[in-house]
């Protein structure tokens, strides 16, 4: 069911190291996650409901304090939970050493310049 | 046809047990998600070309065929959340004895929330703006 879960240790190809932190990251992160995507649906599709625009969107996001800090934590987890989630799933198909680094590498980039690229466009509305 | 019949009776419908589906939704509606996340953050550097550009964009999501889509990635992020909450529950609370009801409860979750997204996708739907 999970990375790290009993039966893992027959794959000898994962990495034991650091599993732990990930397996634990993965849980908060997806607890948070139950919380801010609540709200994020809501605030989009019953609050702002056919009139979501520019308008609607600069002030939710200069309404205050709470809101960034929301947003602070909610881009970085929902990014972390679905590259790990992700990298849960490409281990599962026992990719070798060479592979396994090629995906780490394209998961933390691809999730990087999917920050950089959303926050550049964002910056117009802050 | 028989060896077809033989596969489907031996090999698959073994495999549909509560458990097994749930991971298999589990992992599908995850990977879903994750890949939603790169037309999601695409759109929203839209906001880059200013008003105009960025009300446009949300212009464009307001048909129907959207509506069908935003109301299944409803269901979808229903089904990962609740069914996340059924694995962390199972993990810390030693409900492995109790996981077939708890996934007959996160459907029923998910199909209430479905149902109650319902009201604001229906409409939208049927009648496009």
């Amino acid at each position: 069911m999970s990375p790290g879960a009993a039966g893992s240790a027959t794959l000898g190809s994962r990495p034991r190291r650091g599993g732990l932190w990930a397996w634990l990251l993965q849980r908060v992160s997806g607890l948070f996650l139950v919380y801010a995507l609540a709200v994020h649906l809501w605030a989009v599709h019953v609050v702002s409901s056919g009139r979501l625009s520019w308008d609607a969107i600069t002030a939710r996001l200069q309404a205050g304090h709470a809101w960034t800090i929301y947003y602070a934590l909610f881009v970085p987890a929902v990014l972390y939970h679905a590259a790990n989630g992700l990298w849960g799933v490409f281990l599962d198909y026992a990719p070798s050493p060479a592979l396994r680094r090629v995906g780490l590498i394209v998961l933390w980039a691809g999730s990087f310049a999917l920050l950089a690229y959303g926050y550049v466009g964002l910056r117009a509305l802050l | 046809m028989t060896a077809l019949v033989g596969y489907v009776r031996r090999t698959l419908l073994p495999l549909v047990n509560p458990g097994t589906v749930a991971w298999l939704l589990h992992r599908v509606t995850g990977v879903a998600l994750a890949l939603y996340l790169i037309p999601h953050f695409v759109s929203i550097h839209a906001a880059i070309g200013g008003r105009q550009a960025l009300d446009g964009e949300l212009a464009g999501f307001r048909t129907p065929l959207f509506a069908v889509a935003e109301w299944l990635l409803i269901g979808a992020v229903a089904f990962h959340a609740f069914n996340g909450l059924r694995i962390i529950a199972v993990d810390c609370f030693d409900l492995t004895g109790r996981q077939r009801l708890l996934f007959w409860l996160v459907l029923a979750a998910c199909a209430a929330v479905f149902v109650a997204a319902s009201t604001l996708f229906v409409p939208r739907i049927l009648a496009p703006m």
